[in-house]
């Protein structure tokens, strides 16, 4: 998908041959505008080998050699891990910020891989959902210092296995004396942070994710989930959707990422809740919102030319007649009458509008 | 005085100190098994051969009870375990949701949870688990296929596994060894 730049570069040439636009402003406009980093397959390589380096070191360790002692392994472990970091301290010192972010996330992976090994090089039991958080806090810690995305990635993948993994204790207050904290809640935003600081896109969509589940754990933790919860909270994705499209083109914050991202999320939570709605008024009611909503985001989406948009309505339209079906009580083979009954006439439609503006 | 931290002193600084945590945490479990009280605890005769992937043995503390003997009919929840002695091993006798309900003199309380069941091999006795969150001992392939032969031709004999445990003050238990046919495989750092 071309970038905001290429299609800037693309419109401004236009408006110069146009006469709109004076020639000599064309590198003034779009030195304005920041270039989008692209990883060339090179780096996309070098990413791939520091991961199946590590995984290599972590397999040999984990092999439980009678060759190497407990004590070796636990060194030869952190040693790695030591290496690592120490490259990317130096890496960062030449000005090779890609190169010093790999190091940074195959780092934070070994330490990940160090905890656990620990645990069975020493036959130490512990909690893995501490375990996890250790290893996201190192994580962060790394991503931080580093000024780096990769790491911080990581990060919420650790952070995001803690909190699926631990039961103990609701999200605001005690269960028996248990408090748990729900960790995403507050990485995934201080990621996002992190995204629009660094300008990194893989970063947006993962704090975006990261963002989506810890609400999705939160509202899990309650003691009743109602269809209200969901429907709140669809609601409060979708003005936070609106917020972001004001910021859709701007590529520095990375609008259009969480934008779609909310969109999505928004849709999905208010699918979700039409599963505990048993009075038949309010079910007719939610599919009949969820028909308007679908129509509204695909309707968006060509406006927006936002393919991400657009995608989510076509899928939840789908996902809407497919419900309305199954309520109806139809069959498969009802539907698939049905569906293409339907294909048929939105073809001749579309078919026919083609035509008229051709003529 | 504001002091700011170059990229590279920041990455040497959170290694470190990354580096100094987990060796700390490995340093602090190890002197924690080893000033704890030893326990001797009857580990089931488990068939190795399964659980040897990535070459582990499980840890299945659990023993016959006769009829009358500490026996809960539902698993219960994590809680304080009353250990006592006899015969050269310990057993689980009493549990409490209290330490200080669970203690008793010349007894060890731990961390953990019981569950009882009928055994197939006896209708007049029951099988008592007793899992205080130990679960694995990560052990070399040769000393594996040792234990597995001990195991398999002493098959009904409950005294031919037991698993050695560290209690500390905390009341965790803590994985020493294990004792196969009345020789001690320990967890050693070399």
């Amino acid at each position: 998908m071309a970038s905001y730049k290429d299609r800037l570069t693309g419109d401004l040439d236009r408006w110069i041959a146009g006469g709109l636009v004076q020639p000599d402003k064309r590198e003034a406009i779009l030195a304005q505008v920041p270039d989008t980093r692209r990883i060339d397959a090179a780096t996309a390589l070098a990413w791939v080998g520091s991961i199946l380096l590590g995984a290599a070191v972590i397999a040999f360790v984990a092999s439980n050699s009678e060759v190497i002692p407990r004590l070796l392994r636990f060194g030869l472990i952190l040693s790695v891990f030591a290496a690592a970091a120490g490259a990317a301290a130096w890496m960062a010192r030449q000005g090779r910020d890609a190169v010093a972010n790999g190091l940074l996330t195959f780092a934070a992976l070994v330490f990940a891989s160090a905890i656990g090994l620990s645990g069975q090089i020493f036959d130490i039991t512990g909690d893995p959902h501490t375990a996890l958080l250790f290893a996201g806090a190192v994580a962060l810690a790394l991503a931080v210092a580093g000024e780096a995305s990769g790491p911080a990635i990581a990060a919420l993948l650790f952070i995001a296995f803690a909190d699926f993994t631990g039961d103990r204790g609701r999200v605001f207050g005690g269960d028996d004396g248990h408090l748990q904290l729900q960790w995403l809640l507050l990485a995934a935003p201080l990621c996002v942070a992190g995204s629009i600081w660094k300008r990194s896109a893989p970063l947006a969509h993962a704090a975006a994710l990261g963002f989506l589940l810890a609400v999705l754990r939160a509202l899990l933790k309650l003691d009743h989930v109602h269809a209200v919860a969901f429907v709140a909270v669809s609601a409060g994705l979708g003005a936070m959707a609106l917020f972001a499209r004001r910021y859709r083109d701007d590529e520095a914050i990375k609008g259009e990422v969480f934008q779609g991202w909310l969109i999505w999320g928004a849709l999905a939570f208010f699918l979700a809740s039409g599963f505990d709605i048993d009075h038949a008024g309010w079910k007719v009611a939610h599919r009949l919102v969820w028909l308007g909503v679908a129509g509204g985001l695909i309707a968006l989406g060509r406006h927006d030319r936002s393919a991400v948009i657009t995608g989510a309505g076509v899928l939840g339209l789908l996902a809407a007649i497919a419900t309305l079906l199954s309520d109806l009580g139809f069959g498969l083979m009802a539907s698939a009458g049905l569906f293409f009954v339907s294909a048929i006439v939105a073809l001749g439609v579309g078919l026919m509008l083609k035509r008229r503006r051709a003529a | 005085m504001k002091i700011i931290l170059s990229v590279p002193v920041r990455i040497a600084l959170v290694a470190v100190l990354a580096t100094l945590a987990l060796t700390g945490m490995v340093v602090g479990e190890n002197r924690a098994r080893a000033s704890g009280r030893e326990v001797i605890m009857t580990m089931q005769a488990v068939d190795p051969r399964d659980a040897l992937t990535g070459h582990y043995v499980e840890i299945n503390i659990s023993e016959r009870v006769a009829p009358g003997g500490f026996c809960p009919q539902e698993r219960t929840e994590e809680s304080w375990l009353t250990l006592a002695p006899a015969n050269g091993r310990w057993h689980a006798v009493a549990q409490a949701r209290t330490r200080a309900l669970a203690e008793r003199p010349g007894h060890i309380v731990a961390r953990g949870s019981v569950s009882c069941m009928g055994s197939w091999r006896n209708e007049d006795t029951s099988l008592l688990m007793t899992d205080l969150g130990v679960r694995r001992f990560h052990i070399h392939q040769s000393e594996a296929e040792r234990i597995e032969k001990v195991l398999r031709d002493r098959r009904d004999d409950e005294t031919a596994a037991a698993a050695i445990l560290s209690v500390g003050a905390d009341g965790k238990a803590r994985l020493k060894g294990v004792l196969i046919d009345d020789r001690r495989m320990m967890l050693d750092l070399y």
